[in-house]
């Protein structure tokens, strides 16, 4: 090694250990903790009465499931106690719980992100709340009697699944997606009859795939997102999109009628779907599987 | 005057007795706050009602809560009308067990065993305790470990078949080299372990001051690490296959063709060798306590027999090295023919072959 390239040696060397002492210094500065809160199903919860669940969650990976057999709810949350203040609350006589995770300061730098495992009980109707941030997020709601939901993301990668048909109708389902990504499958299983959806730079997917039992209507906002719509061949579509000129539509196989375009079984369909679409910059795409 | 003086000290010690007991309390005060922030039972009493260390609720009796532990567990096989609060510790609810308001754990968890909560159920747990759970949970059951072993011996059986039929001239240059001088294959052994580790750090730096060969590290690192088991496990099987022939390699072994007496000799010594293993397994169901002194025993063994074996595939080169083979030794040999000169040669007298001489290297 010659004397000139000792310098460049040094700062190749020192780099690298630098780089290392940050990431154990950062490291030592987490204080990772896990919050577990269970409550069991008791006679009373089988009331009929709706249990109201409110999700604010910021960052990190969000399961949403059944919960197990005899449990109510149950709660597990780890967390970096130096950053995050978490706070699971339960109101018996509002039958609410409200999971939330608030960040305690800023603090720069990639952290390990924690996560949340939600579990809620199959027996009792289920009023959703979930707000997310970016989050990793699966809401497996198949065999929940999911009442309402209104699903809010910032810039998550979130995908909301339904894979057997619902006990009871979703009366309101309402989602909003900022900049990330959100899918929800089976929605055909979810006796959902409107469904309201804004997207904002993100894309949103509607898989309208399962068992129809009523006509659906799709009240859809998007800004300069986009939004993939995928409806069994057998159901009639039909699209009324305002400021058409500003949008990208892509709906192969559809007629003009009416000031509207619509599938060419629209009229025989047994069951259909009417999106009412009002965009500025948006592209909506209808799919047939 | 002196009356006076012991008051005074009498004060002192009071004022010193009463600062420690508030030294003392205080961290359990703090511990008490966190427990009320968590669970959100915001009334529970002071420091005066815990209990510090393990408590237990007898079955048949009723206790009116809030119970609150610190630094033990709470074993409930009775009732509690109210909560039951446990500070850096566990909660178990045993069978017949009920607890009528929550059960929470700070720095702990709860546990239903047969029991009944009939409220929320809450734990907060460090990493470290996570940690410790997970360590807990990892550790394998006595079935468990037999079959553990149970696979590790077939593993090394399904090897020695293959390095016996695919590479037996390599296996037999490394267990020529163990006969020759077993101490000098354990001690090169010895050193070729320890150097391990070093050699691969000298040969990463190395690529790395070249620059163009840092892409290089990982696939040098992962090839050394498969080259340094492969050589482990071969002096491993020349080590077996030395204690089965010595076992077992009497007038049958001579009726077998000499691969068929190879691969009989590495099966019986991998028996042999993992039957310490074995051994471990069953003494610890009828000797818990011994389980560590026959473990220690079997890890002394198998180091032995690997650290033996990779000496002697060092020395012999991967069994490369060409083997020395008395000359002396293998000739027929009159054995009158000391006693016998001949005219021809003109030697007055020859030597009596000697043990020494004859099997000399």
């Amino acid at each position: 090694v010659s004397r000139s390239q000792r310098p460049a040696l040094v700062r190749c060397a020192a780099l690298p250990l630098a780089a290392f002492a940050l990431a154990t210094n950062a490291a030592r500065a987490q204080d990772w903790q896990r919050l577990d809160a269970a409550r069991p199903l008791a006679p009373a919860h089988r009331d009929g009465q709706t249990l109201h669940v409110r999700v604010s969650y910021g960052a990190g990976t969000l399961r949403l499931a059944p919960a197990r057999d005899g449990q109510l709810y149950d709660v597990q949350l780890r967390y970096d106690a130096t950053r995050v203040d978490p706070r699971v609350e339960w109101r018996e006589a509002s039958r609410t719980l409200r999971v939330e995770t608030r960040l305690d300061g800023v603090r720069f730098g990639r952290l390990e992100s924690g996560d949340l495992t939600l579990g809620l009980a199959r027996e009792v109707p289920l009023d959703l709340d979930v707000q997310v941030g970016a989050v990793e997020a699966q809401l497996d709601l198949t065999g929940l009697q999911v009442r309402s939901l209104d699903f809010t993301s910032g810039a998550s990668d979130a995908t909301v699944r339904m894979d057997t048909a619902a006990a009871v109708p979703l009366t309101r389902l309402a989602l909003q997606v900022g900049a990330g990504r959100l899918r929800v499958e089976g929605l055909g299983h979810a006796r959902v009859r409107r469904v309201e959806a804004t997207g904002g730079m993100g894309e949103l997917v509607l898989d309208f795939a399962g068992a129809w039992r009523e006509d659906v209507d799709v009240d859809l906002a998007l800004a300069i997102g986009s939004a993939r719509l995928v409806v069994p061949a057998d159901v009639g579509v039909r699209v009324e999109a305002s400021a058409r000129w500003l949008n990208q539509l892509e709906l192969p196989g559809f007629v003009e009628r009416d000031g509207a375009r619509v599938s060419a079984n629209w009229d025989s369909a047994a069951r259909k779907l009417t999106v009412d679409l009002s965009s500025v910059l948006g592209r909506l795409v209808v799919e047939r599987p | 005057m002196r009356r006076l003086v012991l008051a005074a000290a009498a004060l002192l010690g009071l004022a010193g007795t009463s600062s420690l007991v508030a030294q003392d309390t205080r961290p359990l005060a703090r511990r008490l706050e966190q427990a009320r922030g968590l669970s959100g039972l915001t009334k529970l009493p002071g420091v005066e009602a815990v209990t510090v260390g393990t408590r237990t609720i007898p079955a048949g009796t009723t206790v009116k809560g809030p119970v609150i532990v610190s630094g033990g567990a709470l074993d409930v096989f009775g009732d509690i009308d109210g909560d039951a609060v446990v500070l850096d510790g566990d909660v178990f609810v045993r069978q017949g067990g009920v607890v009528r308001g929550q059960a929470v754990a700070l720095g702990g968890r709860v546990t239903l065993d047969g029991g009944r909560v009939d409220g929320e159920i809450r734990s907060l747990t460090s990493a470290s305790d996570i940690a410790a759970a997970a360590a807990e949970r990892r550790a394998l059951t006595r079935t468990e470990r037999g079959a553990v072993l149970a696979g590790v011996v077939l593993l090394a059986l399904l090897l020695g078949i293959v390095t016996t039929i695919m590479a037996q001239p390599v296996l037999d240059g490394v267990s020529q080299e163990l006969e020759r001088d077993f101490g000098r294959a354990l001690l090169v052994g010895f050193l070729g372990e320890l150097a391990l580790a070093p050699v691969l750090g000298i040969a990463c730096v190395g690529l790395v001051l070249t620059l163009v060969g840092i892409l290089l590290v990982p696939v040098v690192v992962v090839a050394y690490a498969l080259a340094a088991a492969g050589l482990l496990t071969l002096g491993f099987l020349a080590v077996a296959r030395l204690v089965g022939a010595g076992l077992w390699g009497g007038g049958a072994a001579r009726r077998l063709s000499a691969s068929g007496a190879s691969l009989r000799a590495v099966m019986i010594g991998t028996v042999v060798l993992t039957t310490p293993w074995a051994l471990a397994v069953g003494v610890g169901t009828v000797w818990p306590a011994g389980e560590w002194l026959v473990v220690l025993a079997a890890s002394g063994v198998t180091w032995v027999a690997v650290t033996a074996g990779f000496g002697a595939t060092l020395l012999s080169r991967v069994g490369a090295r060409p083997v020395r083979v008395s000359v002396v030794a293998s000739m027929p040999v009159d054995q009158y023919a000391w006693a016998t000169p001949t005219p021809v040669s003109g030697v007055a007298a020859a030597r009596r072959p000697t043990a020494s001489s004859a099997g000399g290297r």
